[in-house]
Formats: C-alpha cells, structure tokens, sequence
C-alpha cells in the first residue's frame, strides 16, 4: 500500500466521511477488540472479528472486490474511449 | 478598475507537514497518528486514528470533482508558508485566525499521551514556523480535551506564547464529558483570566468507531451532497447552545466564543429558540441565568462565514453585530482564487460601518492585538 500523496485528511473529519451512508459499502472500520479487530461495513451485511488488522483489511478488500472490480473495469473502458 | 477589497479571515488554516509529529513522538506514539493509506488499486483509502482505522472510497476524481480538487488546491501557499502572506495579499487578505487541518481531528483521539504530546507539538511548530512569519497571522492553540487538567495547562503554555485562541472540537472525545458539564468549569475559568478565545470549528465531531455505526447523519441520492455537507453546519450550534444554556458562557462573562465555518445567521436563530425555551420553561430551568440566552449570545459569541449573503443581514438587519468574514484558506471550500469577487458580491452596495464591521471591527474586537488593517486598504 502507498501513502497517500494527497490526503484528504486534511479536511475536516465529516468532510471525510460525509459519503458513509446505511446500507452501502461506502466505509469498513477496524476496531481493536479482545481477540483481533471488529470489521464492520456500512452495508450492514459484514461483521467479523479477525486476530490482526491485517486479516481483518484484507477481509474488507474482499468484501468490496465485486465493486472495485466493477470500478476498474469501468475506468478501463473510459480509457480505451480515449 | 475594480476596488481591491480587503477583510481579516476569522477562518483560515494550516496545512500541518507530513512528519510533524512522527519525527518527534517516541514509536509507540508516533504509530498512532493520523494518516491515510490508498489501496494499490487507488480506489479505497484506509484512514488510521489513534488505534482505530477505517477503510472508505475515494471521491472520484472525473469531471466536476476533479476540476473542484485541482482548483482547491492550486495556492501556492498551501504547504509551502513562505509564500502564504503573498497568497493573503493577492486575495485581499489582511490578518487570519489559523486553524490546524490535520489537527481537527483531535476529537478521534483517545490516548490521553498522544493528544497531549501532539498538541504540544503543533503550538511549539505553529510559534515558530506561523507566528514568525506575521503578526497578521493569529494560530490557533491546541489542547488535550482527554483530561481538564492537561487542557488548562497547555492553554496557559500557549497564552505565555502568545496565542490569543484555543482551538475547540465541536464535541469531545465520547468518553469525554460534553461541554455543558461542570468538569469543564475549571477551564472555562482559566481562560477567561487568560483572556484566550474558544475557537470552535464545524464539522469536527469525534470518529469512534467503537460503536460500528455510521458516523452522524448522511444521505445518498439526490441532493445526497449538500445535505451532507449541510448537517456539518448545525454542530457549532450545538456547541453555543450548550456553552448558553449550562451556564457557562453567563458564569463568565468575559470569555468569548467563535464558531468558525457555521455562517451567521444561525446566532439570532438560535437566540430566538434559546430564548423561547428559557421563557417556557422557566420553572424547571436549571441553572437560572443572570442574563437572557440572547444577551449572552450576542455578547460573547462569533461566527464567521465565507460565502453566505445573508450573513450581512444578521449584522445590519437582525443586530448581531459580531459576525466575521472568513477564506477557508486554504481548504477546498475556501474562496482562494475567488476572494475578490467573494467580497464584492458580499459587500458591494453594503453601508460603510456594517461592511466595516465584518470585514474588519468583528475580528479586530476579539483579537484586539492583531495588527489592524493600513488605512489605505480599509476601504
């Protein structure tokens, strides 16, 4: 993973998350609990408790990979229209 | 040729360096700090705060959304401090409050030691790197709001070093006391001795994602973006009703209140509200206040606001007369590149003495040692 080069979190922390909305898979959160990390989506429909932050990352990217597939995917046609 | 018009900035900001902090805090701290990570696939960002994360989209960057984010971020000032007074020139603009950026998430930090140590931090950088450069530049202190003590401490560091306001989160931290509650008394008092300004800013409620829940409110689909962008304006009401209500702002008469980013006509709005609720209920009101909310309120309290033109008809028209101009230099909402005809559609056709007051007398009231505007550009 890269540092972001542009943070937005500059900005303030509601700028930042202003588009986490029920019901979407807008933002996974990773809180430390006994036994690992909590994930949770704001789809509602992911929970998990996982040992490390890393697993319980990882799960997110899987949670989300139809959709960042789907966005790939998309960004590569508009570029092949180019 | 147009008139160049001028104002103080009652909102602007500073872009803190990326290492400020991790260069100076001991490992076990330094990895707590706020950063962001982007996924490789440069979709996702994974956003790290004192021990807790959260992985969110990123905005996409097509169209209007990328052409807003290049412009908001095309000051040559933006991190580069040597060039932020010729910024503030070009625009017209004189003296500035200044805000941190990456400091307004204080309110996410729970590890007492880290926000301490990391407010410390930024007021010993913000003395040598901002103050240093101008007078015109008044940063904002920072303090730990994790402990009372810590709080009062550090805030009378900073009034010794010359800062003239302290930098308040809209709430603090959930396991913090809210700010109607007596365990903030102390503080309150000491800075009213200290004569140092509560400088509140919109839209810096905590991050906990203790609870697993959303974070505030927000809405998607039409009108999905103002609307959220809205509800982070009502937090520095809250704010002022609790300082109002609980007595606190009534105890002490002399410590004053900004709310920074909000607009202004919310203040005569929520006097009205404030007090019709203190004349209905005044059997069961505790504590009794020496004076009316809408005393209070237009006494002690301030806002600024960048672009709302109703702004100065909460001046002229509704009496409350501390009502400050802002840039939000140098955010991507901030009128950077745009100043001038900000001011001139805010202020052309506007009486001297109110246009006067918001551009320049609000600002000069709360902050009476920062330098005041030359008269040739007082126009």
């Amino acid at each position: 993973m890269a540092e972001s080069e542009d943070s937005f979190m500059v900005d303030s922390p509601q700028e930042l998350l202003k588009d986490a909305t029920p019901g979407y898979c807008d933002v996974q959160s990773f809180v430390p609990v006994e036994g690992g990390f909590a994930g949770h989506c704001t789809c509602g429909a992911w929970d998990v408790v996982m040992p490390t932050h890393e697993e319980a990352h990882a799960g997110a990217v899987q949670h989300t990979i139809e959709i960042t597939r789907k966005e790939l995917a998309k960004r590569l046609a508009q570029e092949q229209v180019k | 040729m147009t008139t160049k018009l001028w104002a103080n900035s009652g909102d602007s900001h500073f872009i803190e360096p990326d290492d400020l902090w991790t260069k100076e805090l001991p490992k076990s701290l330094a990895d707590l700090v706020p950063r962001s990570v982007k996924d490789d696939d440069g979709l996702w960002e994974t956003v790290y705060v004192d021990g807790q994360s959260f992985r969110r989209r990123l905005p996409k960057m097509t169209g209007g959304t990328k052409e807003f984010f290049e412009l908001a971020q095309r000051a040559p000032g933006f991190k580069d401090f040597s060039k932020r007074i010729a910024d503030q020139d070009e625009e017209g603009v004189w003296a500035e409050l200044v805000f941190p950026s990456l400091g307004m998430w204080a309110a996410s930090f729970k590890t007492r030691e880290l926000l301490k140590e990391t407010a410390r931090i930024t007021n010993d950088f913000s003395v040598s790197e901002i103050m240093s450069l101008s007078p015109r530049l008044l940063p904002t202190a920072q303090i730990s709001t994790l402990d009372v003590q810590d709080a009062i401490d550090e805030m009378q560091r900073c009034a010794g070093l010359g800062f003239k306001s302290v930098f308040f989160t809209i709430s603090p931290h959930p396991m913090q006391q809210d700010w109607q509650h007596d365990y903030w008394e102390p503080l309150w008092a000491a800075m009213e001795e200290a004569k140092m300004v509560i400088a509140f800013h919109i839209g810096t409620e905590p991050i906990d994602m203790a609870a697993g829940e959303v974070i505030g409110i927000t809405y998607r689909g039409p009108g999905g973006a103002v609307m959220n962008y809205t509800e982070t304006t009502f937090s520095g009401q809250r704010a002022v009703m609790k300082m109002v209500a609980s007595g606190a702002l009534d105890r002490h008469p002399d410590l004053k209140v900004m709310v920074s980013e909000g607009g202004a006509t919310w203040a005569p709005f929520l006097a009205d509200r404030m007090e019709e609720g203190y004349r209905q209920h005044y059997m069961t009101v505790r504590p009794k206040l020496n004076r009316s909310p809408r005393e209070i309120i237009y006494s002690q309290v301030y806002a600024s606001f960048q672009h709302d033109p109703t702004a100065v008809s909460a001046c002229r028209d509704m009496g409350f007369n501390n009502v400050m101009w802002g840039s939000d230099y140098p955010h991507l909402e901030g009128t950077y590149g745009h100043t001038q005809e900000t001011l001139h559609g805010l202020f052309d056709g506007v009486d001297a003495a109110t246009s006067d007051r918001i551009r320049f007398g609000a600002f000069e009231e709360l902050f009476p040692s920062a330098p005041k505007a030359p008269a040739d550009i007082r126009n």
